[in-house]
């Protein structure tokens, strides 16, 4: 299998990822739309958050934060950051801007900035993926004599990512049981009326839950192992993909799936590096 | 907390869905003669496709469980170990829990969330100005069981 160039992988990461952002910063601007917004996510409420304490932030960043995540200032934020993402984008097909670092680096600002709107993440986990992802592109775009560096290290986490979140449930017998996949369902019904009935059907057939949660563990845990399978890369991605869809369905996680796409590209090139350095070493 | 501990986005644990734990609920009810709590949930009722690409109301709903979490984390904490349940009014630490962000999002959310309801909501019938007073009550479900212990009970806040 050919390994994929170092700037082929950047430049489809840096397509991915903008294009995940701006997504967030239209879903983010059509929630500040709702009337009630300024009244429920008041700046001067949520500032209090950080203002007080020991802890207390720098003056300089406190500023910082006043003048872009007010209630005024946070729309045109907004507006700003979708551009941002929108010519970082676009501007990547044009030859003179492909993996300059340009857009992310300030991406990863707006991005990091937007997280004090919101008490620390909006969406938790696939914040922490798409910063993840501006900051080790941005850092492979500064500094491209240790770009392999930087995106090994995106590559690396990207497989951590699922294969730590099936371990800790492994180690749960909760987890082994079924009974916390049952929980999970019950506690968060879905909209749709069909994965609805797929959701309470589980719930009520145990040894069915219990299989499920075998299986989301397994995959969880056994993807680094699926990776390095020969011919394995595409069917393990391919699983991963729908594993994030099936989160969408049943639990409305929509972002964890663009946010962990954008990262595929440098676990591709990881792991055919592995594989190829694997391959010369057991010949 | 130190300032750049405002920073722990940057290092996920990705430990999702790690355990189960308790469930924080919560209830409001209408006043001043006290209605029966109504539990508050904001899950998104209607699906489509093009939610995969943009959902406002799912994530708005996962930032309100998040929300929720935090303040029922910041409950505990001020309880210490005794595990007493905080009346208002009854001790400084009630007063604290109702300053804090999370708690005062909240607030807001539930007051938006009964004037918008007065209307049409057969149990708001109740409400025909502005001097119903609505209370909040935060109480956390064990896993796998129906009892519900109740945590903390906020003021009376004024629907105006």
């Amino acid at each position: 299998m050919n390994t994929p160039s170092v700037l082929s992988t950047m430049h489809l990461i840096s397509q991915l990822i903008s294009l995940a952002v701006l997504l967030q910063s239209i879903e983010l601007f059509l929630i500040t739309r709702s009337p009630s917004f300024d009244l429920i996510f008041n700046w001067q409420n949520l500032k209090s958050h950080y203002e007080h304490g020991p802890g207390h932030l720098p003056r300089w960043w406190n500023w910082l934060l006043t003048k872009s995540l007010s209630n005024k200032a946070y729309p045109v934020f907004l507006v700003l950051m979708g551009l941002c993402a929108l010519f970082s984008f676009v501007l990547s097909y044009a030859p003179a801007f492909a993996n300059s670092p340009l857009f992310l680096p300030i991406l990863f600002l707006l991005c990091l900035l937007n997280t004090f709107r919101w008490l620390g993440s909006f969406n938790g986990g696939s914040d922490g993926m798409s910063l993840l992802i501006l900051a080790s592109l941005s850092l492979a775009q500064i500094f491209p004599g240790q770009a392999r560096i930087f995106l090994g290290y995106l590559g690396v986490q990207s497989i951590w990512s699922y294969c730590i979140a099936g371990l800790v449930k492994l180690r749960n017998p909760e987890w082994r049981s079924g009974s916390a996949l049952k929980e999970f369902l019950a506690r968060h019904p879905s909209p749709s009326k069909a994965v609805n009935t797929a959701s309470e059907w589980l719930q009520t057939n145990p040894t069915a839950c219990k299989s499920m949660a075998w299986v989301l563990m397994g995959f969880e845990t056994l993807f680094p192992v699926g990776l390095l399978l020969p011919n394995g890369i595409l069917p393990t991605l391919s699983i991963a993909v729908l594993f994030h869809l099936g989160n969408f369905l049943f639990f409305g996680l929509n972002r964890f799936l663009f946010a962990w796409i954008a990262s595929y590209p440098a676990i591709w090139w990881l792991c055919s590096i592995l594989k190829s350095k694997l391959h010369f070493v057991l010949l | 907390m130190k300032w750049y501990q405002h920073f722990r986005i940057l290092l996920p644990s990705w430990k999702f869905f790690e355990s189960i734990g308790h469930e924080p609920l919560l209830f409001y009810r209408l006043g001043p003669q006290g209605t029966a709590w109504v539990h508050a949930s904001f899950s998104p009722k209607k699906f489509s496709w093009g939610q995969l690409i943009i959902h406002p109301d799912g994530n708005l709903y996962w930032f309100y469980i998040s929300t929720l979490q935090t303040l029922t984390l910041q409950i505990l904490d001020s309880q210490g170990s005794q595990g007493i349940p905080i009346k208002s009014k009854t001790t400084k630490s009630a007063n604290i829990i109702q300053t804090t962000a999370s708690f005062q999002i909240l607030k807001h959310w539930i007051l938006n969330h009964v004037k918008g309801q007065r209307k049409n909501a057969p149990g708001f019938q109740a409400i025909k100005n502005n001097n119903t007073l609505v209370q909040m009550k935060i109480s956390v479900k064990e896993p796998d069981s129906k009892d519900v212990h109740d945590l903390f009970t906020s003021d009376w806040y004024s629907l105006s």
